[in-house]
């Protein structure tokens, strides 16, 4: 059976009010329910903008964009915004509350929870997100990375279908991505889809498989991220660097027989390996 | 509201106006301002408004005082509204002669910051004995309006994420969901208001009264004609709007 559309993005032209320029141009794109995608990109290349379509934050100036089969034009962001859980880049432009128990129930007590209920709720999340310890403490006080992770948690507590995440790994160190690699996992197992926006090619070399790479408003490839992250014209265009190890392959190429690309060490290794056996 | 504020914000743009002195463009919309006051006749503050939009024209900046009048367009109406209050329904006309003196007063200081960079804003205030500290703050006030609307948008945009819905509930209601909004704009300011001081510090700012600038102004040939022709037509406006029976 195939599997529903979590998101479906037709035709899709957007610009801004206060400007001439569009800003997306002609996407077309389609999420299945229980993926992991990457959406990457230059700065400015519009994927910030193409993800606040996503809850109907902004709408379409053409074409359409459903979620789950609702057209985004016809929900408000209150309705969209239960089944997708868009994440900001920045901590500091949504954290307000006097606690952290209080910051994570915010949600809930908008999509009016029952309070009890939302705490059990909101505790529940904290503890998996590793900040329990923190639960009465002031958000303002966390460390970068904890505050980011918190506004994961004040998004996950009302438990959305789709998970959107602006940027969640900049800034932050390596045991930090580890940790959201293995929240992205966990959420993922549990049917989730889950949609990441970043810079980062050596984080989605690691950890995701389908990647979305968009430059100047239009997507310019889209496929499984061993192939779109190693090819050169098409990371030129987006201006991202390749990957490590598809760039060792690369200038190993130009000197021995080497087959494929590679992303991952072990099939690197498992490549050399055979090279020297034949050489 | 932050439409309003664009309308005050400088553009990057060349046109004799742009080109022009700072100081001249002060004196006209100083001028401009004092003119709405010489007389309550609609026809007269149309005939200001109108040369107003004219030099809007010629500096190519009419698109931007457009979205500050759609901005604004709130507050003309409530002014309307409240003079129509105070005044009696009789005087329509003087109601309506309040609301536009408040536009061409805008209008006119519009002119200037929408063509006229902040540092040489802040250069004539120096020239005119204001201490930089002062001068320095009200042109990074300015400078900060543009940032500032875009991070506030991104918070909104966060809350409403979050199901934040502005729109429900009564007064009280609506005033207590402005908190989500409002702390971490306010602490995102100040914070970065404190970043700015250290950066501005560790760079030598405050080590010396006897500052030395970049760019002196220097009054050309075009800057003789502009003041003239400013002078004039103030004089000429000052008398018709006097003299001349305007009729509403
Ligand atoms: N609120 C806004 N008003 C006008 N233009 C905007 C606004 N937000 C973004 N833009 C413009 O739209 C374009 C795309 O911006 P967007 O933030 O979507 O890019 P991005 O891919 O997320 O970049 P980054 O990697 O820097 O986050 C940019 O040229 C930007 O200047
Ligand atoms: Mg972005």
């Amino acid at each position: 059976m195939p599997r529903r559309l979590a998101i479906e993005v037709k035709n899709l032209w957007f610009k801004y009010p206060e400007s001439e320029e569009w800003v997306l141009k002609d996407i077309n794109l389609e999420i299945e329910e229980g993926e992991i995608v990457a959406i990457m990109g230059e700065n400015g290349a519009g994927k910030t903008t193409l993800i606040k379509h996503f809850n109907g934050l902004l709408k379409p100036v053409k074409g359409y964009v459903k979620v789950f089969g609702l057209d985004t034009r016809e929900h408000t962001v209150a309705e969209l915004a239960r089944r997708v859980g868009l994440v900001f880049q920045n901590p500091d432009h949504q954290i307000f509350a006097s606690t952290v128990l209080e910051e994570t129930m915010f949600a809930l007590k908008n999509f009016g929870w029952d309070l009890k209920k939302a705490e059990e709720r909101a505790v529940k999340i904290l503890k998996e997100l590793g900040l329990y310890k923190y639960i009465h403490t002031s958000p303002f006080m966390l460390s970068g990375g904890e505050k980011k992770r918190l506004t994961i948690a004040s998004v996950l507590v009302y438990d959305p279908d789709i998970l959107v995440l602006d940027e969640p790994t900049v800034g932050q160190d390596y045991g930090q991505k580890r940790r959201f690699a293995e929240i992205i996992y966990r959420i993922n197992r549990e049917g989730k889809t889950v949609i990441v926006v970043t810079h980062d090619v050596e984080f989605v070399a690691d950890y995701i498989d389908h990647v979305i790479v968009m430059a100047k408003g239009k997507i310019v490839a889209e496929g499984n991220s061993t192939e779109v992250l190693c090819n050169d014209e098409v990371m030129k265009e987006a201006r991202l660097l390749m990957p490590q190890l598809g760039l060792a392959a690369l200038m190993l190429r130009k000197h021995v027989e080497f087959r494929g690309n590679f992303l991952r060490l072990p099939i690197f290794i498992k490549e050399v390996r055979r090279w020297l056996n034949d050489a | 509201m932050l439409r309003m504020l664009r309308g005050f914000e400088y553009l990057r743009g060349d046109s004799p106006i742009h080109r022009l002195d700072p100081r001249v463009k002060i004196v006209y919309s100083m001028t401009f301002a004092a003119l709405c006051f010489i007389s309550l006749k609609n026809t007269f503050l149309i005939t200001l408004l109108i040369l107003n939009i004219l030099v809007l024209i010629i500096a190519k900046v009419i698109k931007r005082w457009l979205m500050m009048l759609r901005g604004s367009l709130i507050f003309l109406v409530m002014i309307f509204t409240l003079n129509l209050l105070f005044q009696g329904l009789a005087n329509v006309w003087l109601a309506l002669a309040y609301t536009l003196r408040f536009l061409v007063f805008m209008t006119a200081f519009s002119m200037l910051f929408l063509t006229t960079t902040p540092e040489d804003l802040s250069l004539v205030m120096v020239k005119l004995g204001i201490p930089y500290e002062y001068t320095l703050a009200f042109t990074m006030a300015i400078r900060f309006v543009p940032t500032l609307s875009r991070e506030l948008q991104i918070i909104i945009d966060a809350q409403r994420s979050r199901g934040l819905e502005l729109e429900k509930g009564n007064f009280f209601e609506r005033i207590r969901k402005y908190m989500p909004i409002l702390i971490p704009l306010i602490v995102h300011e100040i914070r970065r208001s404190y970043l700015l001081a250290e950066a501005m510090e560790s760079r030598g700012f405050g080590y010396t009264r006897n500052r030395s600038y970049y760019y002196e102004m220097r009054i050309r040939k075009n800057d003789v004609l502009a003041l003239l022709g400013i002078i004039s037509l103030t004089v000429v406006m000052a008398f018709l709007g006097k003299k001349v029976m305007w009729p509403f």
